[in-house]
């Protein structure tokens, strides 16, 4: 067992996948000289071919990994910030997302592109996207959401290993997040498969990326209060694992979702109208979304810092729910 | 690989005018769903360039692609197939005529959105130098797209890599109804390559002959790791930009006729006629074979089966999953 | 032998049209690639051309009529 961060779990994933397998190599902008943490010792030990420094040029590097996956590697891009994969959404959509579709099923892609979230540190508008949703509505892409260092390996190396594309977004806010992270045990978290993190009664939080955390603590806070919350982390959001998410609220009754996204499409909207739509019998309230306001990132930390959801914003819908 | 005589060459131009003046038909028959863009008028080009190609390599096609793959080996019954929508296609019915992949000859994938293939194109080439395939990666697209940034970041990523791709530009002198000459920074697309540090060639695109000595200079140089080329074909489309498009006229009726009078396939065989390589009884045939072939492949075609609803899940992951 | 007269799809967005008149009558020859069927679509007027020689043989769409891409618009007798 060994206790590692966020960011370094993403690196131990890396690592061990390209071990594992040598079709497997890493791609980013300034990733030699590990800027964004997550590849340290990478260069030492793969040597150049495999881990490559990308131009900024985020069209022809997202479809040329795509490319590259197509004709027998399987490459991991490192977008840095999530933010700039906006800069290569044609690649995305019309290639990423499609060549296996439009081949008949006879082509294969399998590629990784992962990058951080990064908001709530006065990085601003550009920066700051929490972009997940848009891409939840593109078929033919897999989304993966990792709320802490475990999830960080297991998801990642799911990723690499399937033959489908996937997107990893990162949380610049958990890179902190320590974990015990179980090295001998090289099983993946599959893709699609949630994880009940906490069990309760009353209500079940939905809860995404870093607004796990604060779930969970709104859930300390709550059962002061006699109220028993469940906490379910999707991992993913395509797949999802709708079977977990019913058959939680179909015992609580009671449903709200914490998501960091801008509200309007956000995740929480489609897991909020699904369960309303498949398992309306079983509510008792409406759902809740409790997510970020639709409006950018503003600059100023005075601006910026109550944007985002937060323990008590969470604590306050699921109150809402008992009214 | 298939030696590019004279009169392979002039087979695969006939292949291609023939398939295509039968797809013309078969639309205004209401036989083909959708809009089909014709490489009539333009077959020097694509079957000079695809003809120093071994199967083996990579190409990628764009919207009008029914050309690029024939020449590339695409079998005339299962292109036509395509078009037709049926589950005996190519891409069984999910591409269509804008986005025909024949993986079999290495036409990994034909994209519409112009440029939006080129990048996975130089993928294509990356996979090739890493795991040493020796294969080159062929990339086709319009004057048009070569104002598109994807070309442009194409063109300096394979440049840095030294990547084993080959730059081909139809220029016809028009996307849609823009002409280059207002919408090119430069005269000749050609040009473009000394920005990125690569040798770049204008051709007479109406001749066979000299489109197939450039390319195969770019696809040597290629294979002997001395990185990417760019070859500008100059031709003309004869047909309108999308068969059947009732757009005004913008292209004068005398600069039509002056390329016409430059049919590249009489112009071949005039050549081949003149030099003793071929008789006229020889040249029927060739015409008569093409013709047939087509034929065949339009029966084949209509007696084929659509596809099966079922198939749409079934072909967005690898794994058969929907969302 | 007859062969169909169909709606043509015009352009890429284009899912029906209707017909503004024909330009010939039944019984009179036609010749494929001359303009037999006037067209009004959402963006233009159009004419779907003869999609072969020989005899117009029937009328199925009259003016006025909306029709599908695709769609049945005549038949044509071919010898």
């Amino acid at each position: 067992m060994s206790e590692t961060t966020y960011l370094d779990a993403v690196r131990t994933a890396q690592a061990e996948e390209m071990r594992r397998d040598a079709r497997v190599l890493v791609m980013g902008q300034d990733l030699r000289s590990n800027v964004y943490g997550a590849a340290d010792g990478l260069l030492e030990e793969f040597g150049e071919r495999r881990v490559r420094d990308l131009p900024t040029s985020e069209t022809a590097c997202v479809g040329a990994a795509l490319g590259a996956a197509m004709c027998g590697l399987r490459p991991i891009v490192d977008m840095t910030i999530a933010s700039f994969l906006y800069v290569a959404m044609d690649q995305f959509v019309s290639q990423v997302a499609k060549n296996r579709f439009m081949s008949g099923g006879r082509l294969v892609t399998p590629v990784v592109y992962r990058a951080s979230m990064f908001y709530r540190g006065a990085t601003a508008a550009q920066h700051s996207d929490r972009p997940y949703p848009m891409f939840m509505n593109v078929p033919g892409l897999k989304i993966a959401v990792p709320s802490g260092p475990v999830e960080a390996r297991g998801l990642l190396k799911s990723a690499v290993r399937l033959d489908d594309p996937v997107l990893v977004f990162e949380d610049s806010l958990l890179w902190a997040e320590r974990a015990e992270l179980a090295l001998d045990d090289d099983e993946p978290i599959p893709l699609g498969r949630a994880h009940v993190l906490r069990h309760g009664t009353d209500v079940t939080v939905v809860a995404i990326a870093s607004a796990v955390k604060q779930a969970l603590q709104a859930a300390e806070e709550l059962a002061d209060e006699g109220i028993s919350v469940e906490v379910v982390d999707p991992r993913t959001l395509v797949p999802m694992d709708w079977d977990t998410i019913f058959e939680s609220v179909e015992r609580t009754g009671r449903l709200v979702v914490a998501d960091p996204a801008t509200h309007t499409c956000s995740a929480a909207s489609e897991i909020a109208a699904t369960v309303a739509e498949r398992i309306f019998g079983a509510l008792r309230a409406s759902p809740r979304r409790v997510t970020t306001p639709d409006v950018h990132a503003p600059f100023s930390p005075a601006l910026e810092a109550g944007l985002y959801p937060d323990a008590a914003k969470i604590s306050a819908a699921v109150q809402s729910c008992f009214d | 690989m298939i030696e590019a005589t004279p009169r392979v060459l002039l087979e695969r131009m006939w292949l291609v005018r023939a398939f295509d003046e039968a797809a013309g038909r078969l639309s205004r028959l209401g036989e083909i769903p959708g809009v089909i863009h014709l490489t009539i008028g333009q077959e020097a080009a694509v079957v000079g360039a695809c003809a120093a190609l071994s199967v083996e390599d990579y190409m990628v096609g764009n919207h009008r692609g029914h050309g690029h793959t024939l020449a590339k080996g695409g079998d005339p019954g299962r292109l036509m197939a395509e078009l037709l929508g049926k589950d005996s296609g190519v891409c069984r019915g999910f591409g269509g005529s804008q986005h025909v992949a024949e993986p079999d000859v290495g036409n990994l994938i034909g994209s519409a959105v112009l440029g939006s293939g080129v990048p996975v194109g130089v993928g294509f080439a990356l996979a090739s130098q890493t795991l040493e395939q020796g294969r080159v990666s062929l990339v086709f697209f319009g004057d048009g797209a070569s104002n598109e940034g994807a070309i442009h970041e194409s063109m300096n990523l394979a440049s840095i890599w030294s990547l084993p791709v080959v730059f081909i530009c139809e220029n016809n002198g028009y996307a849609v109804t823009v002409a280059a000459r207002d919408a090119l920074s430069v005269t000749d697309v050609a040009a473009r390559a000394a920005g990125y540090n690569m040798p770049g060639v204008t051709v007479d695109g109406q001749d066979v002959d000299a489109v197939y000595g450039a390319a195969t200079d770019a696809v040597a140089r290629a294979r002997e790791g001395l990185g990417p080329s760019l070859v500008e074909a100059k031709t003309y489309r004869f047909r309108e930009h999308a068969e059947n498009l009732p757009i005004p006229p913008y292209r004068a009726e005398s600069e039509l006729a002056a390329w016409e009078a430059r049919d590249p396939i009489p112009l071949y065989e005039e050549r081949l006629l003149t030099t003793n390589v071929l008789t006229a009884e020889e040249r029927d045939a060739i015409e008569e074979a093409a013709r047939a072939r087509t034929e065949e492949a339009i029966a084949f075609a209509r007696a084929s089966a659509e596809p099966s609803a079922d198939d749409l899940a079934a072909n967005l992951y690898a794994d058969g999953s929907e969302r | 032998m007859r062969v169909d007269v169909r709606l043509i799809q015009f352009g890429m967005a284009m899912q029906e049209g209707s017909v503004l008149a024909w330009l010939a009558e039944i019984g009179d020859a036609v010749v494929e690639g001359e303009p037999l069927v006037e067209i009004e679509t959402e963006k233009a007027t159009a004419e779907v051309p003869a999609p072969a020689s020989g005899t117009l043989e029937s009328i199925v769409a009259e003016p006025g009529a909306l029709i599908p891409v695709r769609g049945l618009l005549g038949t044509i007798a071919v010898v």
